[in-house]
């Protein structure tokens, strides 16, 4: 560079001859440079929930024993209580099982649940994401279904060799088809409303005229299988209530979603299983 | 001296004079354009400064209208007859896909340009919208496991004359699609899913006719929305096409919101300056019972004819029938050619109780009764002997009956239905009196009910219709006798018996029926002129046919009906056949509903259709329904 | 060691602080509260290092950083580069010395990357109140935090660089 141009005029000017290679840079070179990036800094923060888990641990060792025996036996409550309900849904599995088989329905697709710990949590106005601790080391594909107790997490967005990030409902971009609990008719869920300090909000439309939401008696918004990612019945959050649209035909309401969302630990990704071989031929 | 010598002659002045002057006409030439100059500039900014801004704005600013959803039809009870559903569709908006019709572009000529050709500029650009528009339909399509497609003469007219509309890929999409699409199309795809709304029909043929139908039209009321004078895109809005949706477009029809957008050069939108939201029409409860007119489409069954039942207090139409039908949620939100073509085949078009004509057969015997009452030609002492013929000149016109009824009176002239005493009668009184009953009964014009297409080519035949219609050719008696019984050149529809019914049983000459619901008074025309004992005459008859008579399948004992089966002679399609015809009304002592059935017979099927065997069967439905009995 | 061996170490530093916001933000998604720190990454290379690789390093830390979020590819490695310009053209409109210079410096460049972020993505959230409300919750938050770390962050990081045997005062400005 000539010697008479000042260190910024050569500083403005470096930064134009970078942007003009990015400009140039094949998409596929950046695209692999993303990924490369990505999984460079995976393991540092998986890392860093490596670390929490041992701070809980240590947390954990740090109880009394009195704390932990009755913290034990509420377990085992729980435990048997599971086992019951577990004992019920297998009776209710083979039920339907026996009904498909009678009325020569196709079987419902099945997942498995993989249990993931989370590992970032990304949460601002622009986008809302977590990464999770497992990729594709454990099966988990791009779209997939991610749950956890309070219902719909959301759903993979990309993955990793050991991570996977998760677009939560309450992201701007997240939409989905859902259904008024106890309603057949798909509805449009889309997440976005993320205000400071408060819990996050998702919003529905195309809600049929016909369903009535109220302060006292609010309405569940549950996932749809029709949409092809999630199960039925997974709760996506709550209708408080429904203001009608202009043509009559529709409400549109907002969608108080799990405050547990913002700060959710642990998920479970729902992998469908593969047809079985000549399920297609049925 | 010599100085002034000099000063005066001052030669190079004098010289120079001729080129001030050039200069000074160039200026004035110069002074004079510019004066114009400033005129034009002053004309335009002071006097056409308006057409230029109109103009600027015209080519700034783009306006869209939306219409609003049509109003619900709810039946007299408050059940929903047509509604609205949500039709969902995948649109793409071409004004979003500029960047890539470019690339397509130019990766097409470089492409003919690589192979040694020439590209055809316009052609290229066409195959290059059509190329990025079916990308997003593929994706659709591998989403949705379909093979659509797009035509390029669609795109090309879309992006001419609809632009900042969006392209439909998919209309009407099913629950399914549409959850799949909303889950899987993402958010800031070009692909937009939007919701419209389409007519739904919950009771499917039910009406069919009555109801009407709609379809998709850029002809509506354009609303409040500002920028008459700008280029405006219109959305398809439904209008009525048939039936009450044609009658009561303007009522049912939504108010038209819209938006304006101030677009590049190119035409596309750039930002949206005003928006109006569109609202739904004005709902409209009709006279029809659900019910009622289900148990009559019920009792037709699949034979071809019509139901007419009116309340009697109000006029109101409780049902109106007309078979064959077709189901209404095959028309929206299009007709398809293959619906259009399945209907027409079965002849469903025609809304027969409006628009069919028909001779009425024995029912007019009521009308003969009537004139015969008021001419003096009968009373309660008449008798006419009926061997089962009756001569006029040399033809023999025979009764139903051929081994003859006897000695019948006026009461049992209309039980039994016997031709022979109106014949009789009818040619005493002559087709002037006749004629004239009809006409008094408004059988000669149309009811004026709210539905559009109404016939208005009924017929009350007379000497002077027939000579004009017939180059002179005179009445005969034959001619009288025939329309005595209701046969013969006379055509008249069935909802016209139902009025005539209703009216007989209200006492009235004309009741007006309405599709309405507690639109208010009946409207009425003037009492019948005739004595209490003359009008008892034909009320019993009526009794004692729904009774004992012809009509007694209309009836049952709990449910006394007072009525008058027909059975006409008609030919259709070249071949002989019959009418099966039934009028009356119920209760007997305290008229609340009159119906009218008529139904074809088949020729191809050698049906056997009469008044009291088929017709009063189906009117029985109708009473039962909806007297509880 | 070489300056190239000590500005990584500086690199190291930042990446170490990226981890931490991380960390931070982690906890902090509880309250439905983001922290933005890049400037802060951005604000000691763009001050007081050396042109070519702090400019590599910043690009550096962009790909990073971007590699973690949703946003198209190459979004935080321009914004972070053209930020670090911004700190460059700070450097003769600022007394580097001055905390008040720096840390306003620091905060106003967090403020500008902010108001890009929000021009270039979520434009579709534009009239929601509730996005505008997040928006400023944490606009206000991260240039609060922002403007109380940058000085002591700079000055730790001299310090820290004094330790390993560079020292930023005693060099000339760069020309």
């Amino acid at each position: 560079m000539p010697r008479k141009l000042t260190h910024q005029t050569k500083s403005l000017l470096l930064v134009a001859f970078l942007l003009l290679i990015w400009w140039f840079t094949p998409v596929f070179f950046k695209r692999w440079t993303n990924i490369a990036f990505h999984e460079f800094q995976a393991p540092a923060w998986t890392g860093l929930s490596y670390l929490r888990d041992l701070r809980s641990y240590w947390v954990l060792r740090s109880y009394r024993k009195s704390e932990l025996i009755e913290a034990g036996v509420e377990m085992s409550r729980l435990n048997a209580a599971y086992m019951l309900r577990n004992q019920q849904a297998d009776f209710l599995d083979r039920e339907i099982e026996r009904l498909e088989a009678f009325y020569e329905m196709p079987s419902y697709e099945q997942f498995h649940y993989e249990v993931a710990r989370v590992v970032r949590r990304d949460l601002t106005a622009w986008w809302q994401q977590l990464v999770i601790r497992k990729g594709v080391n454990y099966g988990i594909k791009t779209g997939q279904a991610v749950v956890f107790s309070g219902g719909v997490v959301g759903r993979v967005s990309s993955v990793g060799a050991y991570t996977s990030t998760v677009e939560l409902i309450s992201s701007p971009h997240f939409r989905a088809a859902a259904h008024i609990e106890g309603d057949e008719r798909p509805v449009e869920f889309r997440g976005g409303d993320n205000p400071g300090l408060l819990p996050a909000t998702g919003h529905v439309s195309t809600v049929p005229a016909d369903i009535i939401a109220t302060l006292k008696e609010p309405v569940r918004l549950t996932s749809s299988r029709l949409g092809g990612v999630f199960p039925d019945g997974l709760t996506l959050g709550w209708i408080y209530s429904l203001d009608p649209s202009p043509d009559g035909l529709f409400q549109t309401g907002k969608v108080m979603l799990d405050p547990r969302l913002k700060h959710v630990r642990e998920v479970a990704v729902l992998i469908p299983f593969e047809p079985r071989p000549g399920a297609e031929e049925q | 001296m010599v100085p002034m010598r000099r000063h005066y002659k001052k030669a190079p002045e004098r010289q120079d004079n001729p080129v001030n002057t050039r200069i000074y006409l160039m200026y004035v030439v110069i002074g004079i354009c510019m004066v114009a100059l400033l005129c034009g500039l002053a004309y335009r900014q002071l006097i056409q400064q308006e057409s230029f801004a109109a103009a600027a704005e015209r080519q700034n600013y783009r306006r869209i209208l939306m219409p609003g959803p049509r109003g619900i039809i709810y039946d007299r009870k408050g059940r929903v007859l047509v509604g609205n559903r949500p039709l969902f569709s995948a649109v793409v908006y071409l004004n979003e896909l500029r960047t890539e019709f470019r690339e397509e572009y130019f990766n097409l000529v470089r492409r003919q340009r690589d192979l040694g050709l020439n590209p055809d500029r316009y052609a290229m650009n066409i195959e290059a919208r059509r190329n990025v528009v079916m990308r997003y339909m593929n994706r659709l399509n591998s989403l949705l496991e379909e093979e659509f497609t797009v035509d390029s003469t669609d795109i090309e007219r879309h992006f001419s004359q609809s632009l900042l509309l969006p392209f439909p890929l998919i209309t009407d999409l099913s629950p399914e699609d549409y959850a799949i699409l909303i889950e899987q199309v993402p958010i800031d795809s070009p692909i937009q899913i939007i919701s419209g709304n389409a007519r739904w029909y919950p009771y499917g043929e039910a009406a069919a006719h009555t109801l009407g139908f709609v379809s998709d039209s850029t002809e509506f009321p354009e609303g409040t929305l500002p920028g008459e004078t700008l280029l405006t895109f219109r959305n398809e809005a439904q209008v009525g096409r048939s039936g009450l949706e044609k009658s009561f477009n303007n009522h049912l029809q939504g108010t038209t919101g819209g938006e304006i957008w101030s677009v590049d050069p190119g035409g596309f939108q750039h930002e949206r300056v005003v928006h109006e939201v569109p609202s739904k029409g004005q709902d409209l409860t009709i006279s029809l019972d659900i019910d009622i007119q289900q148990a009559a489409e019920a009792a037709m069954g699949t034979k071809t004819g019509a139901v007419v039942a009116i309340e009697i207090e109000t006029g109101e139409v409780l049902a109106l029938v007309s078979k064959p039908a077709y189901d209404l949620n095959d028309t929206a939100p299009y007709i398809s050619f293959e619906v259009d073509r399945e209907i027409r085949e079965k002849g469903a078009w025609l809304n027969r109780a409006i628009q069919g004509l028909y001779p009425p057969g024995s029912t007019f015997k009521l009308v003969t009764a009537m004139a015969s009452l008021r001419a003096g030609a009968v009373d309660e002492n008449t008798i006419v002997y009926c061997p089962g013929y009756f001569q006029v000149g040399r033809r023999r016109f025979h009764c139903h009956r051929r081994s003859g009824h006897g000695e019948e009176n006026l009461i049992g002239a209309i039980r039994d239905s016997c031709n022979v005493f109106f014949y009789d009668r009818g040619t005493e009184i002559g087709v002037w009196a006749i004629a004239n009953e009809a006409r008094r009964f408004h059988l000669d014009r149309k009811t004026g009910i709210e539905l559009p297409a109404e016939t208005g080519r009924m017929l009350v035949p007379d000497p002077e219709w027939k000579a004009a219609r017939f180059y002179g050719e005179g009445w005969f008696e034959g001619d009288t006798a025939n329309m005595a019984i209701g046969q013969g050149f006379l055509l008249l529809t069935p909802l016209q018996m139902a009025t005539f019914a209703s009216s007989l049983a209200r006492g009235v000459e004309f009741l007006q029926p309405t599709l309405l619901h507690d639109a208010g008074e009946a409207e009425v025309d003037n009492p019948i002129s005739l004595r209490p004992e003359q009008m008892a005459l034909v009320r019993e008859g009526m009794r004692q046919a729904g009774e004992r008579g012809t009509a007694r399948l209309a009836g049952n004992p709990n449910m006394p009906v007072a009525g008058k089966t027909g059975t006409a002679q008609v030919r259709k399609d070249g071949r002989p056949t019959t009418l099966a015809w039934f009028v009356g009304y119920a209760p007997v002592q305290n008229p609340r509903i009159a119906v009218a059935v008529m139904v074809e017979g088949v020729p191809e099927e050698e049906t056997n259709y009469g008044g009291g065997s088929t017709a009063a069967p189906i009117a029985k439905s109708v009473f039962q329904q909806y007297l509880g009995m | 060691m070489s300056d190239n061996g000590r500005i990584s170490i500086l690199f190291l530093l930042n990446l170490l602080l990226y981890f931490l916001a991380g960390e931070l933000n982690f906890y902090l998604a509880h309250w439905a509260v983001h922290l933005h720190l890049d400037a802060l990454l951005i604000v000691f290379f763009g001050l007081y290092v050396s042109r070519t690789s702090s400019l590599l390093y910043t690009a550096l830390l962009g790909g990073l950083a971007g590699a973690m979020n949703p946003l198209a590819g190459g979004t935080y490695i321009i914004g972070y580069v053209c930020l670090w310009m911004y700190f460059v053209w700070c450097q003769r409109r600022i007394r580097r010395q001055n905390s008040i210079h720096v840390r306003a410096a620091t905060a106003v460049g967090q403020l500008l990357w902010m108001l890009v972020l929000v021009l270039f993505d979520g434009t579709y959230q534009w009239g929601s109140t509730a996005y505008w409300g997040r928006f400023l919750t944490e606009l206000l938050l991260s240039t609060v935090v922002i403007y109380l770390l940058a000085w002591p962050w700079c000055r730790f990081q001299k310090k820290f660089l004094y330790t390993l045997g560079w020292d930023l005062e005693a060099l000339p400005p760069p020309h």
